[in-house]
């Protein structure tokens, strides 16, 4: 009955949606794909010739998941990939926050491990006990969580994409995924056009990961001469960063694991630090004092800088994205489109809200350490919401997260 | 406009190539035909492909005109052929910009980037605290391409200074992007060449092939490797994952199922080992393999990741020295065996 429900209410916002926010670039070319209730396939390779089209099929079938192509195809219909001919493809970044260890997580985040029945909160990647990776988790997306992915897309839009790659504020459209994070689409013939070995090369440069496997390895090479503060692009970063570190580190002592006579032999030398920081090309000599822990020291200062994104969504040229302006059916938030500007404002659990109108009640399906949530500027004990009458937006939220059985739409 | 003959001599690629065979009456049907000097200096570097010194000091207007017919002839000998040419072209180019590099004749550094490389291509001084430092700045864009197809990690990013779309190059480090450009220009050309059909082309290519040794290959990926238990360190996670029961990433599955392969797995073999999986699903799975060794759907036998595609998925843990200056996993057991054979 619930499912019914949700249906209908998916459908009803499929014939309220105006056409231009289905009208994406070169539409009838990309390929489109859904996801209904009550299937365990998505349907894929799927054309239409414009957003009328479009309009009228989201209604019919009123999608669980609605996805488009990243790749403007010759043939976006037929079935074999390699037939539909790429002419160009977007060029996406996928912020998530998934997989960053958020302080948050260990308030709401749990895991149980199948092998040795250890628990505890926090992400894990495999058991801390018996480093089996057979762990059943439990995750959630908290207020504190976006924030983050705020944050980080902030850093990639503003460091990487306008300062290192030179892109303009209106070659880029920044999508709130409707779930864990946001999609950066940039629109430009130029980018689009790049092949995946050099759009590998790009997220080797986001992530960080060259930096933090050679770094310290390039120092030693190089007599511990790089680039620093009045350089630009990453070396740049990389030097204000450690010099913050280095400028910070009287508060390491007892309580890094760095030795304290070497915190104490920096501290001593910190104004040599500073000169020798400044300048285009500089002497990091000072990292020879933390031996083998200097390597540690600089990937941390790296990931600061870095983006963590998922590699695949970018390099992959028939990567599916999901469509904006269509309903994420994991949470019943909208995947919401918005300019640069209006990111730093926007918040997803107030402004991707789509079911505003009416309440229910809901019933948890298990036990869990559910945080407080604030949605539409409300907040919500979600320990104490059990068979009591909460916005329509909350239990949708919840029981298409599947996390909870809605019992009455009233 | 006159035209640089002994530039163009050093650079047989140049705009001005064009004009300058149309004012010399080059009839390329003409010299392809019978035995004469042109064709006869072009065979001569062909054959000089696989020795130490390569041929390409002839009088100027011989040099460019069997730059041309060497390129249509080696087009037509196929991908060794042309994958050898190229490269040693490209290492010729090299070493002529070096040099004009050390004679401080930037001016012709710049004109062939701009031909080979982007029209968007400057030089920039950057003031240090001692000293002006001249560097050379292109479009980020113009830079992956080429760099993309250069292993070592100097490349990456990181380690350099970029700014606004634009990255800055040493001299240095832009002849061997310049390399790289003109090594894939020679390989376009003689793709473009290719596809032309001259009806003197066949005997003269069954002729020349009976007196050439065979090319001997640049390294190619796909060749089938005697493997002989050395695994590449990226392999050997993965292997070591899926054998403890780790999820691997989707990237993790298809660059190992691509690697079994070519060491001599087969679908049932690969299919066991992956057994291990949490989420093993057999049909699922053997679908997947099938189709990556090329059993299904398109029939195309998908070939094991390189190392910046792996190293992108977070799936390279480059080890020294086997890793060192390497752009594919197989090259690691092929270097490892060749330090071997060295060290018995």
């Amino acid at each position: 009955m619930s499912e019914n429900k949700i249906i209908n209410l998916f459908r009803n916002y499929y014939s309220n949606l105006r056409e231009e926010d289905l009208n994406v670039r070169n539409l009838s070319n990309r390929e489109f794909a859904i996801w209904n209730f009550n299937s365990n396939t998505m349907k894929r390779h799927l054309a239409f010739e414009d957003s009328q089209e479009l309009k009228k099929f989201l209604i019919s079938q009123s999608p669980r998941h609605v996805y488009y192509s990243a790749s403007i195809y010759e043939y976006p219909s037929i079935p074999d990939m390699e037939m539909k001919r790429i002419v160009k493809t977007d060029l996406i970044f996928d912020i998530d926050i998934d997989h960053v260890p958020t302080e948050c997580k260990k308030i709401h985040d749990s895991w149980i491990c199948r092998n040795c029945n250890n628990s505890g909160k926090g992400y894990v990647e495999a058991c801390p006990v018996c480093n089996s990776y057979s762990l059943e988790k439990f995750s959630f997306v908290c207020n504190a969580c976006l924030k983050v992915a705020k944050e980080k897309t902030l850093i990639l839009i503003e460091d990487f994409l306008f300062t290192d790659l030179g892109i303009s504020r209106d070659e880029i459209k920044v999508v709130f995924s409707g779930n864990r994070g946001y999609h950066i689409h940039v629109f430009n013939e130029e980018w689009s056009n790049l092949n995946p070995k050099a759009r590998s090369m790009l997220i080797d440069y986001i992530k960080g990961i060259s930096a933090k496997l050679y770094l310290h390895d390039y120092l030693k090479k190089n007599k511990y001469k790089f680039k620093g503060i009045s350089a630009s692009g990453f070396p740049s970063r990389f030097a204000e960063k450690l010099l913050e570190t280095m400028l910070a580190i009287d508060s390491m002592i007892n309580k890094s694991d760095l030795k304290d006579e070497i915190v104490q032999k920096i501290i001593s030398n910190k104004e040599k630090i500073i000169f020798a920081m400044q300048g285009y090309v500089c002497d990091y000599s000072f990292i020879k004092e933390f031996g083998k822990k200097g390597k540690n020291i600089l990937n941390k200062v790296i990931e600061e800088i870095s983006v963590e994104i998922d590699e695949r969504v970018t390099v992959d040229l028939h990567r599916l994205i999901r469509m904006p302006n269509t309903i994420h059916g994991k949470t019943g938030l909208k995947v919401t489109p918005m300019n640069y500007e209006d990111l730093e404002n926007f918040e997803p659990y107030r402004d991707s809200l789509v079911f505003k109108k009416g309440y229910a009640k809901i019933k948890y399906k298990a036990k869990a350490d559910f945080p407080k949530i604030i949605m539409d500027e409300t907040e919500y004990d979600l320990q104490n919401i059990e068979n009591k009458p909460i916005p329509l937006f909350l239990a949708l939220y919840l029981a298409l997260n599947e996390y909870a059985v809605i019992n009455e739409f009233i | 406009m006159s035209i640089d003959v002994k530039e163009l001599s050093k650079y047989p690629f140049l705009e001005s190539l064009k004009e300058y065979l149309e004012i010399s009456d080059f009839n390329l049907e003409e010299i392809l035909s019978k035995e004469n000097e042109i064709l006869n200096a072009s065979i001569a570097r062909i054959k000089s492909l696989n020795e130490k010194d390569y041929l390409f000091d002839f009088d100027p207007d011989l040099n460019i005109k069997s730059f041309v017919v060497s390129l249509f002839i080696v087009a037509h000998l196929g991908t060794a052929f042309i994958e050898k040419f190229a490269e040693r072209e490209s290492k010729r180019l090299s070493k002529i910009i070096k040099n004009e590099i050390e004679n401080k004749n930037f001016s012709e550094v710049i004109k062939i980037s701009k031909f080979l490389i982007s029209k968007d291509i400057e030089i920039k001084q950057i003031k240090t605290k001692n000293s002006v430092i001249d560097l050379f700045y292109l479009k980020i864009i113009d830079y992956l391409k080429y760099a993309a197809y250069l292993g070592d990690y100097n490349w990456a990013l990181a380690f350099h200074e970029i700014k606004e779309g634009y990255i800055f190059l040493t001299f240095k480090e832009l002849s061997r992007i310049l390399e790289e450009a003109y090594r894939q220009w020679i390989i376009i050309k003689c793709n473009e060449l290719r596809g032309i059909y001259l009806p003197m082309i066949e005997p003269l290519i069954e002729k020349i092939s009976k007196e050439l040794p065979p090319v001997k290959k640049v390294f190619h990926y796909e060749e089938k490797i005697e493997y002989k238990g050395i695994d590449p360190p990226c392999m050997r996670m993965l292997l070591n994952d899926l054998k403890s029961g780790k999820k691997l990433s989707h990237m993790g599955n298809f660059a190992l199922a691509t690697y079994l392969r070519v060491i001599g797995y087969s679908v049932e073999e690969t299919l066991e080992l992956f057994k291990n999986l949490p989420d093993f699903k057999e049909n699922i799975a053997r679908y997947q393999i099938e189709h990556i060794y090329g059993l299904r759907g398109g029939r195309k036998v998908y070939s094991v990741p390189s190392c910046i595609t792996l190293r992108a998925a977070n799936l390279c843990f480059p080890e020294s020295p086997g890793c060192d200056n390497i752009k594919h996993p197989l090259q690691y057991i092929k270097k490892i065996k060749n330090v071997r054979k060295q060290n018995n």
